[in-house]
């Protein structure tokens, strides 16, 4: 027999089941909504991402879904209308709701015997009414694709980018404009080796006459470009190279050379230690006038007269590496259009930095901690300015006070490599930035009139160098570079 | 309450009913259908058709199986209440003079009212009383009807020279508005087969009593409508008004007024009279649909605009059954 009692319980167990279900989908849509709006927010970078936030996400959206199950849940149906609604949708002739209008009202035992006898006979498949449709599925759906592209998005963010770097846009704006950075930006003075690594090998000009004088008096294989090289020798630095006794005894002359600028004493003398090095370099060295001339300084001369010897002996030797390196130099300095096509093809460009493969973070962090030791004299609004050199329209640079006197303490044409460069670096990273701030990118041609000038001269940046106890060697690059740059000018 | 037995004797005159109309009126189901469901509601009906097509005739036929008295009035522009209503004469009874009521035609079960549309306003509305209350007052008078009380109105759609639209009062006490079409292919020649080759056409005999009609009014009465349906009518009914929520933009263009509170009535007292015809033991959506246009048709008064513009009543509420939605 027919129950309409039972048929009642039934239909609105399963009703409120569905409109739980459509509640939390519902619930569960909204939320995945919100916490995809916050995933967006963080690939945008409002907030960082941590993990409790994505432990809250996935607590709120589990919340509402409960929220939204009970709520929907909690709506009472309406009997009379679901019936009817079955009713229409099985085609039962309306038996079933107005069964339930007459069991209401308790009359016309007769019709609702009736009734209910056609129900015996073919019950209606009411299941087949009351089932999961698209409108209670729907909001899964869109909740799960909307979650699936929030976990896409928080696990493809990158991990939080330090403040101190520049974006490639600013970087973009650096590489084109070369002085002319915006004052305002002191995180860009901050992380110019990081912006130097981002910099777009398409958007460089690796032809600059500034980068070729770089190259000139630091070589570099031409097809990585000279920080590139510089890179590739930092890889390298956990063993270093056999040194040329050339470049030993060079180093050394450079630091007695600097020793006696920086001792004024008469009683100025070669060390025991210093004396041993010379002998066993000596040892190695061809050439009979540098040999005398390094000879006479074992021979216990002090004050003015040993530094005299000394830069002699430096100017010989500088010579003698200009003779030898005379070849190799010409395959450089003679094919800058070579030079370039190879920058442009292995991407790199000769301003392009690989990034080293090991210890980024140590560098980063010790860049750092060098801006931190210059304090506001490097950080200021006219750094880039002031490390970078302002052209003139002949593409020399504006400043310097080099004067030719100081010519003949450091001669054009040092040929310091990577090797002896980086290895008198010391973990202080100053080097690198001190290179990359010093990248001379050329402003385009409209703007070099326009374009700041460099207000430094060679000596308050040697004054620079030496408050920070930059290695003897780089001073002297520098100064090479200034020489350079300048072709003997002020 | 109703036993089983009424609802059996109620399916069996119905049976019998229509058997015994079918005997004289070929095809028209659905004007056949609409009387005896007027019938059945305590309702009267208002055909519309051009002559010839047998009205009176199903009136005559209906009348007949009933058993029922049955009397007809032919409206004419002279006619006058009293005519219909009946009349206070001077009567002498043993030397003894008084007015005493005489009967009109209206007292009988089965009324035809024969192109109503051409009597007075005056007359026209003689019936109302009748027609709502099944009373006549004559004088300080009142008088019941006997019931089963029916009045069956016919009106003629094209001879409109010298008729009198009936007052809208009037109208809206017709149970249904039913327009008698023209037969078909097939029923037109039995139609003629029957009126020629015979000796004439003969009545039915009367397969009915007042009895076994008032039972059938009152099962009517007891077929259930799932609340839901009853909300869907008056949704319907709503749905005419033009000011209503429910209306369909055409309705609120083209009606003046919709339907009264009587078509919600008509249509579900209709609707289970139609269930009952069907022998079902509810009402359904069918049954709805089946008297929800001639419950409806003569009660929407179109506005100028939608007169002027030729809108038709039926094609309005077309649009009213489709965008009114039952739940």
């Amino acid at each position: 027999m027919f129950s309409l009692s039972q048929l009642e319980r039934d239909i609105a167990r399963r009703s409120r089941a569905l409109r739980g279900l459509r509640g939390a989908g519902m619930a569960f849509a909204a939320a995945v909504g919100v916490v995809l709006a916050a995933s967006v927010a963080i690939r945008f970078g409002a907030f960082a991402p941590r993990l409790a936030l994505s432990l809250g996400a996935l607590l709120f959206i589990a919340l509402a879904v409960l929220v939204g199950y009970l709520v929907g849940r909690a709506r009472r149906p309406s009997i009379s209308r679901l019936l009817l609604s079955i009713d229409l949708a099985l085609a039962t002739g309306e038996r079933l709701s107005s069964l339930h209008e007459l069991r209401s009202r308790g009359a016309a035992l007769p019709l609702q015997k009736r009734i209910e006898e056609i129900l015996t006979q073919a019950p209606p498949a009411w299941r087949r009414v009351l089932r999961i449709r698209r409108t209670e599925v729907f909001p899964w759906v869109a909740g799960g694709v909307a979650l699936a592209l929030a976990i896409f998005l928080a696990v493809t963010i990158a991990p939080p980018v330090p403040a101190t770097a520049a974006d490639p846009g600013e970087v973009s704006r650096i590489s084109s404009k070369g002085t002319a950075v915006s004052p305002s930006d002191s995180s860009e003075a901050e992380s110019d080796g990081i912006s130097a690594r981002r910099l777009d090998p398409g958007q460089a000009e690796p032809a600059l006459p500034l980068v070729d004088t770089l190259a000139e008096i630091l070589p570099a294989p031409p097809s990585r470009g000279l920080l590139g090289a510089l890179a590739d020798e930092e890889v390298a630095q956990g063993s270093p190279p056999a040194r040329d006794p050339r470049e030993a005894l060079s180093e050394l002359l450079s630091q007695l050379m600097s020793r006696g600028q920086t001792d004024p004493r008469q009683s100025f003398a070669l060390t025991e230690q210093e004396k041993t090095a010379l002998r066993d370099l000596l040892q190695d060295l061809p050439g009979s006038g540098l040999r005398q001339s390094l000879s006479s300084l074992l021979s216990g001369e002090t004050g003015d007269a040993l530094k005299d010897q000394i830069a002699e002996s430096k100017r010989l030797l500088d010579s003698l590496n200009q003779s030898a390196e005379g070849e190799g130099n010409a395959q450089v300095d003679g094919a800058p259009g070579d030079r370039k096509t190879d920058a442009s093809e292995d991407g790199s460009g000769s301003i392009g930095w690989v990034p080293p493969a090991t210890s980024a973070e140590g560098n980063t962090g010790s860049a750092g901690g060098g801006e931190r030791q210059s304090g506001t004299k490097l950080d200021g609004p006219g750094m880039e300015d002031e490390l970078a050199p302002p052209l003139n329209d002949e593409g020399g640079t504006a400043a310097g006070s080099a004067g030719p006197g100081e010519e003949s303490a450091s001669p054009p044409g040092v040929g310091f490599v990577p090797e002896d460069l980086l290895g008198s670096l010391g973990a202080g990273g100053d080097m690198r930035r001190f290179f990359t701030k010093g990248i001379p990118f050329e402003p385009p041609a409209e703007e070099r009139g326009s374009a700041a000038v460099l207000s430094l001269d060679y000596e308050t940046l040697r004054a620079l160098l030496v408050a920070r106890a930059v290695a003897p060697d780089v001073q002297a690059l520098v100064r090479t570079y200034f020489e350079k740059i300048t072709q003997g000018g002020p | 309450m109703i036993t089983e037995r009424d609802l059996d004797q109620a399916h069996a005159l119905l049976g019998r009913l229509r058997g015994a109309i079918d005997e004289v009126i070929v095809g028209q189901k659905a004007v056949v259908d609409a009387t005896l469901i007027a019938l059945l509601c305590r309702g009267n009906l208002l055909l519309e058709g051009v002559p010839g097509l047998g009205k009176t005739l199903l009136v005559r036929a209906l009348a007949s199986a009933l058993g029922l008295r049955f009397s007809r009035i032919q409206f004419t522009p002279d006619l006058m209440p009293a005519d219909i209503l009946g009349t206070n004469i001077l009567s002498e009874d043993g030397g003894r003079r008084q007015f005493t009521y005489s009967p009109g035609p209206i007292f009988a079960n089965v009324v035809l009212a024969d192109e109503v549309n051409r009597a007075t306003p005056k007359t026209q509305s003689a019936l109302l009383e009748a027609m709502e209350e099944r009373t006549v007052t004559v004088g300080k008078a009142t008088y019941p009807l006997e019931a089963p009380f029916i009045i069956l109105a016919t009106q003629n759609p094209i001879e409109m020279e010298g008729t009198y639209p009936l007052p809208e009062a009037q109208v809206d006490r017709f149970l249904f508005k039913v327009s008698v079409g023209y037969p078909s292919l097939e029923d037109l020649t039995v139609i003629t087969e029957r009126n020629t080759e015979c000796a004439g056409l003969a009545l039915p005999k009367p397969v009915a009593s007042a009895a076994e009609v008032l039972s059938a009014q009152a099962v009517v009465r007891e077929i259930p409508i799932a609340k839901p349906l009853r909300q869907y009518v008056s949704r319907l009914v709503l749905a005419t008004h033009p000011e209503s929520d429910h209306a369909p933009k055409d309705v609120k263009s083209f009606v003046e007024y919709g339907a009264s509170p009587r078509a919600a009535i008509a249509i579900i007292l209709g609707a289970k009279a139609h269930a009952l015809l069907a022998e079902e033991p509810n009402v359904r959506k069918v049954d709805i649909e089946a008297v929800f246009r001639p419950a409806l048709v003569h009660r929407v008064i179109l506005n100028f605009k939608g007169e002027a513009e030729g809108v038709s009543v039926p094609t309005l509420l077309e649009q009213v059954w489709k965008e009114t939605p039952v739940l």
